[in-house]
């Protein structure tokens, strides 16, 4: 355990040292101010257009139709988390690939295992000094994104409120570290350092990117700009009845979906910050409930990496390395 | 000038060899293949999904707005080609460039080249030829699986055809800027991960970050090839941003003349669109600037040092 221990250290420092460590936080901050910033215009636009609208009723004798917008403070953090789905997953893989690159380069792995240091004090230490480290960064961001809330939206968080925004911070920490465990396998696993780096970001693209899109693309309702359902006027019971006809695209689209744990994720996630409407007054069990299925594929990858990572960290062959 | 075609040559030769090109270049064709069928699919479906929506408008007595698809142009089909080529050709284009410049540097052989009669004129030529033919050769291939995928599911005429390979001849253009830029930070980076990261920074800002901040798209959102709402843009804070970051969108310029290209409304939106051709010029000056780079990179870095 102690082994571990100075490993993790050590991993720490690193990556503190490292030129990556200062832009990707910087960035991912950034990205939290901007997305806050336009997720509270939207909102501010959506108000004033919803006054214009009732002045406009008023000013003809007639009652306004639909409720004023609510304004939900985690809402606006959508944009936040679709970042942490693409900028976190590549800090995974940097994070993954340079804590295997940097033994690599130095020729230190042999060193390191002749002293008393088991395989797993090894995997171990590195695991949690990266860990650690996707901690913080998600601790700032999550303190950023409080910070924006409040003075750019000037909304503040309730209790509940702050509780789900922690379940969404660790929920990204078990994201993040998923790809971190699939990078780590593959500059294991690879020779050359900078073919697992393209490797890597070819899954990422695939799971992150790829996989999302066409679901998103074949949903009928993304094909019109503002929504097609919208553009004929239907309300939200007539667009299920409609949908139902069609239940089998619809699973298929979904499957489609479910196979990029970045979806698993970001249902999770959404679902917390009630993005999607139904969720907004639900409590945290019944969220955790309904989204089980969800928050144990993405557990489920992140464990698979850690397994792949053991197995291939035990193979003898690992150190013909140098 | 002969120099410089070895060079290319030699380029291109070690492209099609190196596996993770390759590993990439699968995954594009195979999204290649695959949008067509994704595009008609889904195409067909939501034309049904109209139907019925309209079918249960009549039945309760209303009258059924005209269908949004009904003059959908045979290669809308192919909507989603224009995400992939932001998407995964991007990505291509990137590791295209960065190879082409780190090969020689990981090979320790750039002291060898120079110590030749080559200048770094021949060297840069022969790169970027390389490079650009590389990317003509995947563009090419790509435009022949649409328009065979394609002709399969939709009957094509000679104008659609003129117009499909246009659409990949303008992805080439947009592509070339991403290929130079990873050429660029490849030569003057020491470090080799921060060398490929540089410009996949670039590509996120281009790609998501840009158009939240230009059309208050949710960086996912950008993904959907069709063009955003802008209404939410009559706020003055918005419509502000708009009008500051827009020109440099250059993601949203590609996916507006793409879309144009292939004959879908790109002004659909109640966006500021902008002429078409002023769209594909900043395209244009999008792979001049990526050039620029490229000759500033080649003609700062100091040979002897690698």
């Amino acid at each position: 355990m102690s082994n571990s221990l100075v490993i993790a250290r050590k991993e720490f420092k690193d990556i503190l040292h490292s030129g990556i460590f200062l832009t990707v936080l910087l960035l991912l901050l950034a990205l939290t101010a901007t997305s806050v910033i336009v997720s509270s215009f939207v909102f501010k636009s959506q108000v004033d257009s919803y006054q214009s609208s009732l002045h406009i009723l008023k000013e003809l004798g007639k009652q306004p139709g639909g409720p004023q917008p609510e304004l939900f403070p985690l809402n606006l953090l959508r944009g936040v988390i679709d970042y942490l789905e693409i900028v976190g997953a590549i800090l995974g893989i940097l994070l993954g690939s340079l804590t295997i690159a940097r033994e690599k380069n130095t020729q230190t792995l042999k060193l390191i295992l002749t002293r008393p240091v088991s395989r797993k004090d090894l995997l171990f230490g590195k695991m949690l000094g990266n860990a650690v480290f996707i901690g913080i960064v998600l601790v700032f961001v999550g303190s950023f994104a409080l910070l924006s809330l409040v003075f750019v939206a000037g909304a503040a968080l309730t209790l509940t409120e702050a509780a789900k925004l922690l379940l969404v911070l660790a929920i990204s920490w078990i994201y993040i570290m998923a790809f971190f465990s699939l990078a780590a396998f593959l500059f294991l696993s690879m020779r050359s350092l900078s073919n697992a780096l393209i490797v890597a970001f070819t899954i990422w693209m695939v799971f992150v990117l790829i996989l999302p899109q066409i679901g998103d693309t074949m949903d009928p309702d993304n094909q019109v700009p503002g929504g097609f359902f919208n553009s004929i006027y239907f309300n939200k019971e007539q667009e299920k009845q409609v949908l139902a006809k069609f239940s089998s695209y619809e699973t298929a689209r979904n499957f489609i979906e479910e196979l990029s744990v970045t979806k698993n994720y970001e249902r999770t996630v959404f679902a917390l910050l009630g993005i999607k409407p139904e969720f907004n007054g639900m409590q945290v069990p019944d969220i955790l409930g309904q989204k089980l299925f969800d928050i144990l594929v993405v557990m489920l990858f992140f464990a698979a990496g850690i397994l792949a990572d053991y197995s291939v960290l035990n193979k003898k062959d690992i150190l013909v390395w140098d | 000038m002969k120099n410089s075609i070895i060079i290319a040559r030699h380029e291109i030769q070690s492209m099609f060899r190196e596996r993770t090109f390759i590993l990439l270049l699968a995954v594009f064709v195979a999204m290649t293949l695959a949008s067509a069928y994704i595009g008609w699919s889904s195409q067909h479906t939501i034309n049904q999904v109209y139907t019925a929506a309209a079918e249960q408008l009549r039945q309760s007595g209303k009258v059924a707005p005209s269908s949004p698809f009904a003059d959908y142009p045979h290669l809308a089909l192919l909507k989603n080609m224009i995400i992939y080529v932001i998407l995964i050709g991007g990505l291509l284009a990137i590791s295209t460039g960065y190879a082409a410049g780190m090969r020689e540097r990981k090979a320790g052989v750039l002291k060898l080249l120079f110590s030749r009669p080559i200048s770094k004129e021949d060297f840069l030529l022969g790169k970027l030829l390389g490079i650009s033919l590389v990317l003509a050769a995947v563009i090419l291939l790509a435009a022949a699986i649409s328009a065979i995928s394609s002709a399969f599911l939709v009957s094509l005429n000679a104008q659609d055809v003129i117009h499909l390979f246009s659409f990949y001849g303008f992805s080439w253009v947009y592509l070339l800027g991403f290929a130079f830029l990873g050429f660029s930070f490849a030569l003057v980076k020491d470090d080799e991960v921060v060398a490929l990261l540089i410009p996949i920074i670039f590509w996120i800002m281009i790609t998501f970050v840009l158009p939240e901040l230009t059309s208050a798209l949710y960086p996912t959102g950008s993904l959907n090839p069709t063009l955003p709402q802008t209404d939410i843009l009559q706020n003055p804070a918005l419509q502000t941003m708009h009008d500051t970051v827009y020109p440099f969108s250059i993601s949203e310029h590609y996916k507006e003349s793409a879309a144009t290209i292939l004959g879908m409304k790109a002004t659909g939106t109640a966006a500021p669109v902008q002429s078409g051709i002023l769209n594909a010029f900043k395209i244009f000056c999008w792979m001049l600037l990526g050039l620029a780079a490229s000759f500033a990179a080649v003609y700062s870095f100091d040979k002897s040092r690698w």
